[in-house]
């Protein structure tokens, strides 16, 4: 009988100290967010782009930051000014929250209409602190391929053209690499308490 | 009594079909108002059915960057009739082309598909709204603040055509 007490009791010390060396090896579990967080940062390698300030917009810009980064472009009525809103609510409920608050960047998939001009007469509309970013269409279709977001021309009537574009969201870290996609839908408020939780646990262990 | 009732409803219903010959029937000829009662009950239906039975509510328009060309628009259309009925063209005078779209994300890629036309199911409803079904209006025509007022014409297989009018507003 005492000898299964502390049987029991050895057991139970032993689970707890094995979690609690797991725990503290892996520095917290991942929190459980709607976020693929990648085991293996991906990066986005040298890019060459233009803000819609008209400013040169490559790594440089997103060190020392979070950043979020959204795919769209102006000819877009549904879906992008719908996602830009969504954002400006998430970044909203951040501020509220006093949490960090990754920058917005939208990248034009669209460069061949989308002028550094045009973007700034769009993006700031939905929060002055977005950022319109294009370029080439060579250098925009670079960046997206190693971020692995698809762009596709369709053609519609005449000379006139839509863009199939990837809906994910992707978050760089300070280091300028990719660690989590966010898959559409996006949803304000889910964002922003994902975000809220997984950008200081990055930040610890990653 | 009771034709002095019938009477009166008779009056009211006259009214309704606007043909002021069938008010003069007298209140005490009980035989003949219930005689014109019956025929207007069953042309009531046909009265119900002169009228589209199809709503269109909740038209908005997204207020979008003065350099957006294209804007999107949403409504609602209920259809309280027997039969499906299929919208096949919206236009409006405050764009230069106005299409029927609809936003689709497949395998994570957001695609948008035009629609010909849209059918509303009988006893049902069709729901333009943000990241499906949605109107793509190209080229405003003027300035598209919030608080614009902006007209659309929806035309039907049947040949019905409605106008709406809806309000350039944000989604919040």
């Amino acid at each position: 009988m005492r000898f299964k007490l502390i049987v029991a009791v050895v057991v139970i010390l032993a689970l707890g100290a094995g979690f609690w060396v797991a725990s503290g090896l892996r520095g917290g579990e991942l929190p459980a967010t709607g976020a693929i967080v990648l085991d293996t940062p991906r990066d986005p390698g040298s890019f060459r782009l233009v803000d819609h300030h008209g400013q040169p917009f490559g790594p440089a810009e997103i060190r020392d930051q979070w950043t979020l980064w959204f795919f769209g472009f102006t000819h877009c009525p549904d879906i992008c000014p719908m996602t830009l809103s969504a954002l400006n609510l998430t970044d909203q409920a951040l501020a509220d929250a006093g949490a960090a608050r990754p920058t917005v960047v939208m990248v034009s998939v669209d460069p061949q209409r989308d002028t550094p001009e045009k973007l700034a007469a769009y993006v700031p509309f939905f929060n002055d602190t977005f950022v319109g970013v294009t370029g080439t269409t060579a250098e925009v279709l670079t960046l997206t391929e190693r971020l692995g977001i698809i762009v596709q021309y369709v053609a519609r009537d005449g000379d006139d053209y839509t863009v199939e574009h990837g809906a994910s969201l992707l978050l760089t870290g300070p280091d300028g690499l990719v660690r989590a996609v966010f898959t559409a839908p996006h949803e304000p408020q889910k964002l922003a308490q994902d975000l809220a939780v997984l950008i200081p646990w990055l930040e610890k262990n990653r | 009594m009771t034709s002095l009732f019938l009477s009166r409803r008779q009056e009211r219903r006259s009214h309704l079909m606007t043909s002021p010959s069938v008010v003069r029937t007298g209140g005490s000829d009980a035989l003949g108002v219930a005689m014109i009662l019956a025929i207007t009950l069953a042309l009531s239906p046909s009265i119900a059915l002169a009228q589209a039975p199809i709503t269109v509510d909740d038209a908005w328009v997204r207020a979008a960057p003065p350099a957006a060309q294209v804007l999107a628009g949403y409504f609602t259309v209920q259809n309280a009739a027997r039969k499906t009925v299929t919208l096949t063209r919206v236009e409006s005078p405050n764009f230069a082309r106005v299409e029927m779209h609809r936003t689709r994300v497949v395998d994570g890629v957001s695609r948008m598909e035009p629609v010909e036309s849209v059918e509303v199911p009988a006893r049902g409803n069709v729901v333009f709204a943000p990241g499906g079904l949605h109107l793509m209006l190209m080229d405003p025509l003027g300035s598209m603040a919030p608080g614009t007022t902006v007209y659309f014409v929806l035309t039907f297989d049947n040949g019905w055509t409605f106008e709406v009018t809806a309000p350039v507003r944000t989604a919040d």
